[in-house]
């Protein structure tokens, strides 16, 4: 594994500006396996400025979860971190003790999670625990806690804030349980958010309401929010930038509405076009071929057994013997993908055409 | 090739138009503690028509879950009717209502919890058939495998666990099991929404091949408009209980009459209304259903509640061309025009400093 | 239905097919994933199990030969482990004491699991009055002390063997019933059991086939944590005279009978103490591996 990864590094990618908040550099996880360790995320690297929001997409299993929780150094015990920076103001967040990692979290990197109602204490009132969260990072003075408490609870929506601190989580709905959470990610002034799934489990009319809460506290507080879903009109509609994901690889990266509106790497047009839920004239809708289990495990591009550009235009040589690297297409766009590289590629002689 | 025990013919079209189900003033009532009841359906009333796809959408907690758990006898109905091929299941007991069950089946919402994670996926499809005396289990074994195929897997599947399997799979198999008994009404309870994007399109094609094959008539249940918008004939909008409105599926996207459809179709609209847009419709989380407010049922967040609505509840009427609404305002609202805007709503998300 | 032949027809309901590992392979790589207290568990009963099989023929003397010439004598080369108070070789007599104990508590527990099981799924699965009743009776069960169920059935019974295993098992089932009933409740909440009442299925099939196989693995894995409890049982009411009487040798029963001599000769507590302990500990570290959550 580590054979691969000098290649890797090699990413055509920007020096990192001057404003990056986090920066995530050739980041790898992974997981015991059969017999060998199991590579799950493979040389992956990111950056989020500030103030921005940087959605991460992908199909289920293709590793965000796990990017999420290795940034926090949250991993479950099985995965172990392998290689790679992240770099959170300049600042190694992986070689930090865990003093340092505990200010780090709930501090200056928050999260929030799908299940609001699972991450809540069941058996303490709502109040206490955003005070507790409060608390953790920045010693009010006694008398003002629940002040601040209930001017965090308001200023995320909730309504008639200080009649509701003494409910416990059941008693709230969805929608207001993951204000909950979000108010008490906001107690500690992150500067970054991580929100993995923050409105999977809501209903549609709520979900919009917490993503402009998000949108709001993101344009308030100059927050960078790094938002994980699988929601493609959720990130045309908030996101700045998306990273698509696809077996533990960043495979297109660039700003969302144009990505979202003209992807150029296979995966990220198949996966938009499937989540159009547009039928052809036939009355089909477009689903991506081959299950996702068939994965070939080869040098060559991982996409290559579902890969629709591949089976319009014939397997060109370079998709079957090495993995192609990220590069840049267009001013701020990136794919990992040999027919947007190269101009030999049998799909760019056959420019235009895709399945 | 083909095995006469599964009917590959399509039923023919000519009865067409018939109403297949019809659910009459539909009750079911939780008793929680304290002596208060939970009216997860208070009233609900609607027909489809043989070979007909019917949506049915709603809030989480909204009930739509409930009429499918009644219409299949998981649970007992409060009050009302639910007639299906003219016999009201409801009723039904004993050896009449095991014969029913194989006329109405259930695609449930989460694959891997429809399948006994003990039993191999064969057994889950052989086994139900056997209970029902469809055959011997050797001839059986060979419908089995055909229907495998048929929804796109193959024999080897029979073999494996659920936990060999994606959840794309596994829910082919939970349709797979149901056809098997030959059912004329297929309830789908949410059947794509544990799965992601590419498997959930498999599905719906897989869903509408079926219907053709098998001559189905249809209750799609589901949260998300676009999967209705592709899949049904007809859409009913369900909240807290009660159905708001019901339409053609082109009549409800293209004139919405009540308050709270729009709200719907603009949020899956995201993208293209904008957050504001999308947000700008309803106000607020579904209040508990154990206290639904008195009169309209949506007006503690809808923008247009005014004095009968808060006193009041709206009886379901025609709009023309069977479009029903449930709204005191329905003639004066102007829900259709996209430029549409609410300025200065009292949002709760937009109130703070 | 001439046309069934051309359709491939595999036999899926046979046990092992290309591609699926063996029933030993796949208890190896289970085995592997446990803590290591399973595999000695399991290695420590097995070695304890054939001696306790084997005992009878390798005993160096017959183990009910007194010899009060050699009372309380410390080990040596001819005595291994020494003689207790009536001269009788310790070795011998442990290596054929434990097969009455071990014995009877299996059987016993093979009762009480299959009472207790059946009760408690048909408890939770009929619900209302049926529920009501068999829980009420299980609570009184529980809440009376072992030792006056034994006397009572001894009472009634006579001792022996049969009422030993009669009164443990009246004693014995109620947890179980307890477990299970919780059990089957779960798994009835469960949407595969609402897809088989869709689909028509009986409701004894329900039990039989989706609610029993379901709650074997936590109900085993108890089973084995009550073994060691069981054995202590058994002794216990051995030592006060319900159980195996005298000259029988058993483990409880030595123990009883070393009181008296504890100080001059100490290993004639320690030895079967141990006996005892190391197979109650072996099964107990068996039901422990059993009971952790299946890994992923
Ligand atoms: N505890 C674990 N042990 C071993 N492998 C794991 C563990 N948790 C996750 N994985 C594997 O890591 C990979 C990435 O999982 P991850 O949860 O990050 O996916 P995801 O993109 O968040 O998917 P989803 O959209 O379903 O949440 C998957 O292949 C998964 O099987
Ligand atoms: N067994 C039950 N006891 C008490 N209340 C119940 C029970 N089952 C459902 N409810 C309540 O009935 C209402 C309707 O539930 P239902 O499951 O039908 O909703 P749904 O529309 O299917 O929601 P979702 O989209 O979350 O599946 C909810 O308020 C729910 O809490
Ligand atoms: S590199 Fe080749 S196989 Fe991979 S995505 Fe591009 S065209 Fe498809
Ligand atoms: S009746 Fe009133 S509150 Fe209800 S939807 Fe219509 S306008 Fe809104
Ligand atoms: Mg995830
Ligand atoms: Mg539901």
């Amino acid at each position: 594994m580590d054979k691969r990864l000098p290649d890797t590094a090699d990413d055509a990618r920007p020096e990192p500006a001057r404003d990056v908040l986090l920066d995530i550099r050739n980041l790898h996880v992974s997981v015991p396996g059969k017999g060998s360790s199991k590579t799950i995320i493979d040389g992956l690297s990111l950056q989020l400025r500030s103030g921005e929001i940087v959605a991460l997409v992908g199909e289920s299993g293709s590793g965000k979860s796990m990017t999420a929780l290795s940034l926090m150094r949250l991993l479950p015990s099985a995965a172990s971190i392998t290689g790679g920076q992240v770099l959170f103001r300049g600042r190694d967040v992986l070689g930090m003790s865990p003093a340092e990692l505990n200010h780090l979290r709930g501090g200056h990197i928050a999260m929030i999670f799908q299940q609001p109602q699972g991450m809540l204490d069941p058996t303490s009132r709502v109040g206490v625990q955003v005070a507790e969260a409060l608390w953790k990072h920045r010693r009010p003075d006694r008398s003002s806690v629940k002040e601040r408490v209930i001017k965090l609870l308001a200023d995320v929506g909730i309504p008639a804030p200080a009649s509701r601190i003494d409910c416990y989580a059941h008693e709230l709905s969805g929608g207001m349980a993951q204000r909950v959470m979000i108010a008490a990610a906001m107690s500690g002034e992150p500067q970054l958010l991580i929100a993995d799934e923050p409105t999977t489990a809501l209903d549609v009319t709520v979900q919009v309401q917490i993503l402009k809460l998000l949108d709001e506290q993101r344009r308030k507080r100059n927050l960078a929010i790094l938002l994980i879903t699988h929601d493609l009109s959720i990130v045309s509609a908030i996101a700045d930038r998306v990273a698509v994901m696809y077996a533990g690889r960043i495979v297109e990266e660039g700003p969302a509405r144009e990505i979202l509106k003209q992807p150029r790497h296979p995966y990220t047009r198949a996966l938009v076009q499937c989540s159009l839920l547009k039928a052809d004239a036939n009355g089909r809708l477009y689903s991506i071929p081959a299950a996702p289990t068939a994965l070939a495990t080869g040098q060559g591009c991982r996409f290559l057994p579902r890969c629709p550009t591949a089976a319009a235009n014939g397997i060109s040589a370079h998709c079957l013997e090495q993995e192609p690297q990220l590069s840049i297409y267009d001013a701020s766009c990136m794919a990992r993908c040999w027919a947007v590289a190269c101009n030999d590629h049998p799909a760019m002689a056959a420019s235009g055409t895709h399945a | 090739m083909i095995d006469s025990r599964i009917d590959m013919a399509p039923r023919s079209h000519a009865t067409v138009g018939r109403p297949f189900v019809e659910v009459t003033d539909l009750k079911k009532h939780y008793m929680m503690r304290a002596g208060l009841s939970l009216k997860a359906l208070d009233g609900v009333s609607f027909s489809i028509r043989e070979g007909e796809v019917l949506g049915l959408v709603g809030e989480s907690g909204c009930g739509k879950s409930t009429i499918a758990r009644v219409l299949m006898r998981l649970t007992s109905a409060t009050g009302g009717e639910a007639r299906i091929d003219q016999r009201n299941v409801l009723t039904l007991n004993g050896p009449d209502l095991r014969r029913m069950r194989r006329t109405m089946q259930l695609v449930f919402q989460d694959p891997y919890a429809a399948l006994d994670p003990r039993m191999t996926l064969g057994n889950s499809m052989l086994l139900p058939m056997i209970q029902n005396e469809l055959g011997t289990r050797d001839t059986l074994r060979a419908t089995v495998l055909q229907m495998l195929e048929e929804v796109g897997l193959d024999a080897s599947f029979a073999e494996r666990y659920p936990r060999e399997c994606s959840g794309g799979q596994l829910q082919r198999v939970v349709i797979g099991r149901a056809l098997l008994l030959k059912p004329r009404f297929l309830v789908c309870d949410e059947p794509t929404s544990a799965l992601d994007a590419s498997m959930r399109t498999q599905i719906l094609n897989l869903l509408v091949d079926l219907k053709q094959r098998f001559g189905l008539t249809l209750l799609m249940i589901s949260h998300d408009l676009r999967v209705v918008k592709h899949m049904c004939d007809r859409i009913a909008v369900m909240y807290l209980g009660q159905i708001v409105e019901i339409a053609d599926r082109d009549e409800l996207f293209a004139r919405p009459r009540h308050p709270y459809t729009r709200a719907l179709i603009s949020s899956a609209l995201i993208d293209e209304t904008g957050l504001d847009g999308a947000a700008s419709y309803l106000k607020g989380d579904l209040p508990s259903p154990l206290a639904p407010p008195p009169g309209c049922r949506l007006q503690t967040r809808c923008r247009f509640a005014t004095q009968p609505c808060t006193s009041e509840m709206p009886l379901l009427r025609d709009a023309g061309d069977g479009h029903l609404v449930r709204c005191h305002h329905w003639e004066k609202l102007d829900l259709t025009s996209v430029t549409y805007r609410a300025a200065g709503t009292p949002d709760a998300a937009t109130t703070g400093p | 239905m001439s046309t069934e032949t051309a359709l491939p027809l595999l036999p899926f309901a046979g046990r092992t097919v290309a591609g699926r590992p063996s029933a030993l392979r796949r208890f190896l790589s289970f085995a592997r994933s446990r803590h290591w207290t399973f595999g000695v568990g399991i290695a420590l009963f097995a070695l304890i199990a054939a001696l306790l099989i084997a005992g009878p023929w390798v005993t160096p003397y017959n183990p009910a030969s007194q010899s009060l010439l050699r009372r309380l004598a410390s080990p040596s080369a001819a005595h291994w482990l020494g003689t207790d108070h009536l001269g009788r070789d310790l070795l011998s007599r442990i290596l054929v004491g434990g097969q009455f104990s071990v014995l009877i508590a299996m059987v016993t527990l093979f009762l009480c699991v299959t009472i207790g099981t059946v009760v408690g799924i048909i408890s939770a699965r009929s619900g209302g009055w049926v529920d009501e009743i068999i829980m009420r009776l299980v609570d009184l069960l529980i809440s009376f002390p072992d030792v006056v169920i034994a006397i009572f059935a001894i009472a009634i019974l006579g001792p022996g063997y049969g009422t030993l295993i009669i009164s443990l098992t009246i004693i014995g089932w109620t947890p179980f019933a307890r477990l299970s009933r919780g059990l089957a409740l779960v798994i009835s909440a469960k949407e595969y059991i609402s897809a088989a009442e869709v689909l028509g299925c009986s409701r004894t099939f329900i039990i039989v086939r989706h609610i029993i196989p379901n709650t074997l693995r936590p109900i085993a894995a108890i089973t084995f944590l009550r073994f060691g409890h069981k054995l202590i049982t058994v002794g216990g009411l051995s030592f006060i005279g319900l159980g195996v009487q005298p000259p029988q040798a058993d483990w409880a029963l030595m123990l009883a009978e070393a009181q008296p001599y504890v100080e001059r000769m100490p290993l004639l507590v320690i030895v079967p103490g141990l006996a005892i302990f190391l197979t109650a500990l072996s099964v107990t570290w068996i039901g422990q591996g059993l009971e952790l959550k299946e890994a992923r």
